[in-house]
């Protein structure tokens, strides 16, 4: 097999366990929108601020909420499971990549099924939205990465599900400064590219720190 | 925000006593504990031994 | 004679904060802040020490995971607990400093939150280091943590310094000579200090790796033992 078909086969076992629980769309999806809806309640109604305040805690749902995307059970592969990805020959480097873009694609997936509800909610101005398209892929992406790679350090521990998010929430700080910038810049009319760029660069820094840690990590697991 | 106010506090060495005490007094908490620890194990190791 | 041949370290680090202690409580006052600008000979040394400790922690991580050397890790685990303690006390003191001069606890300025953010990466560290118990898979995945961590630092304070600059400048002020002598002598001090730690703490961590030794080979007693060999000072269940 190459590398990108492992990688493929990796991703696609990953999502049809996913797809078998159905923890992002029917538990987490809900659970962050139930968020969006108890924080207006919180902080007040009024129509202009929420407006005003809607993108960052959108990002800051995403952000924090997608700490269950990213610890859900189809991420978490069992010892028998990891010794018979090892038995096949899959490459440690294929398997973070696998892994990292399953979680991406929920996380994505998870970002656009919380757009409407902050639509709905929040009436955000809308300019410039066709830059989402690249926005929220990144963002994704950066998460998958991070996760991928907090998960596998914490595979098999106890209380991964409490250390996981430490771990990755205060990395997490520029993607939510790219993505909350982005946004504002793009509400001012302001230019979005450096912010662009600076997911770009992170998601780069976490896709070569990622893939040069698999093959130790996957050295770890045993 | 990070221009200064400029003008002279006058309570200014309350402030120094406070923030030298925190730091100080930081330190020789955390000399303290590793002195513990550092004793605690050297029991211990003698107790096993 | 012995003691100052065993601890002079100690002694000369204990000569140097006492001195620079000294030394920022009798320098003349700044013209501008006035007696609470002396907060900075702690507060500065502080935040040196813990970038210096995090430093050392993302070289024994790397050493390590290019010797696997258990002394490397060691390092890097020592290291950060020093880090994170005088990051904290760094932050407690920097807030004590900003009320009077800046009119409030916390501004979001680029350093501030960076080093903030630092605190809870490393605290997170700490907590992954607790949580794995086999040593080398400890040292492992800590390493790589501590790698990953310290790629994204430099990530972090460009991207909150850029958001800052955007809003407002930063007005970085000059200071003194006889004040920034008195910076520098409580620098060296406070690098002194890291010294004598990371060797006190280096030297709990082998203890430690020596006792969880010990108790797993106890533990590892041929069932039967007592029976066969006795172990005649003293008894097996007391």
């Amino acid at each position: 097999m190459t590398f990108w078909r492992q990688v493929y086969e990796v991703a696609r076992k990953d999502l049809l366990v996913e797809s078998r629980t159905a923890e992002v769309a029917l538990m987490t999806a809900p659970f962050g929108a139930a968020a969006l809806i108890l924080i207006p309640l919180a902080i007040g109604t009024d129509a202009p601020l929420l407006s005003q305040l809607g993108p960052g805690l959108y990002w800051i749902v995403v952000l924090l909420f997608g700490m269950l995307v990213i610890l859900r059970k189809s991420a978490v592969d069992g010892q028998a499971q990891r010794d018979l990805v090892r038995l096949l020959g899959i490459e440690p480097a294929a398997a973070f990549t696998g892994a990292t873009i399953a979680t991406s694609v929920l996380v994505l997936f998870f970002e656009v099924a919380l757009g409407p509800v902050l639509i709905a909610l929040y009436n955000p101005e809308l300019r410039g939205w066709l830059w989402l398209f690249a926005i929220l892929p990144l963002v994704a992406a950066g998460m998958g990465l991070l996760g991928t790679i907090a998960s596998g350090v914490t595979t098999s521990i106890g209380t991964r599900t409490s250390l996981t998010p430490l771990l990755i929430v205060p990395l997490s700080m520029p993607l939510l400064m790219g993505a909350t910038q982005a946004l504002e810049g793009l509400r001012l009319g302001r230019g979005i590219v450096p912010w662009l760029l600076l997911l770009v660069a992170v998601d780069l820094a976490l896709a070569v720190s990622g893939v040069l840690a698999a093959r130790p990590l996957e050295e770890a697991v045993t | 925000m990070i221009d200064l106010i400029g003008a002279q506090v006058s309570n200014a060495w309350w402030y120094v006593t406070a923030a030298y005490t925190i730091i100080l007094g930081g330190m020789a908490v955390f000399v303290g504990w590793l002195a513990f620890r550092l004793r605690r194990a050297h029991r211990e190791l003698d107790q096993l031994s | 004679m012995t003691l100052l041949r065993r601890r002079w370290l100690e002694i000369v680090t204990i000569g140097l904060l006492g001195a620079s202690l000294v030394r920022s409580m009798t320098v003349e006052a700044d013209v501008t802040q006035g007696d609470v600008q002396r907060i900075m000979y702690v507060h500065v040394p502080s935040a040196w020490l813990a970038f210096l400790a995090f430093l050392v922690t993302m070289i024994g991580s790397v050493a390590w995971l290019r010797t696997q050397e258990q002394k490397w890790d060691r390092v890097a685990a020592s290291s950060a607990e020093i880090g994170v303690v005088f990051t904290g006390l760094a932050i407690a003191a920097g807030m004590i400093w900003a009320k009077p001069v800046w009119g409030q606890f916390w501004t979001w300025e680029p350093r501030l939150v960076t080093t903030a953010l630092l605190f809870f990466i490393y605290l997170g560290y700490l907590a992954l280091r607790r949580a794995v118990i086999d040593p080398v898979q400890r040292a492992r995945r800590s390493a790589i943590m501590g790698i990953v961590a310290a790629v994204q630092i430099p990530i972090v304070y460009y991207s909150v310094n850029w958001w800052r600059s955007l809003h407002q400048g930063s007005s970085a002020r000059s200071i003194d000579t006889p004040l920034r002598i008195t910076l520098l002598f409580g620098v060296i001090a406070f690098t002194f200090a890291y010294s004598v730690l990371l060797r006190r703490r280096l030297e709990l961590a082998r203890l430690e790796e020596e006792l969880d030794a010990k108790r797993f080979e106890q533990s590892q007693a041929v069932a039967g033992a007592d029976i066969t060999a006795p172990l005649l000072t003293s008894h097996p269940h007391d």
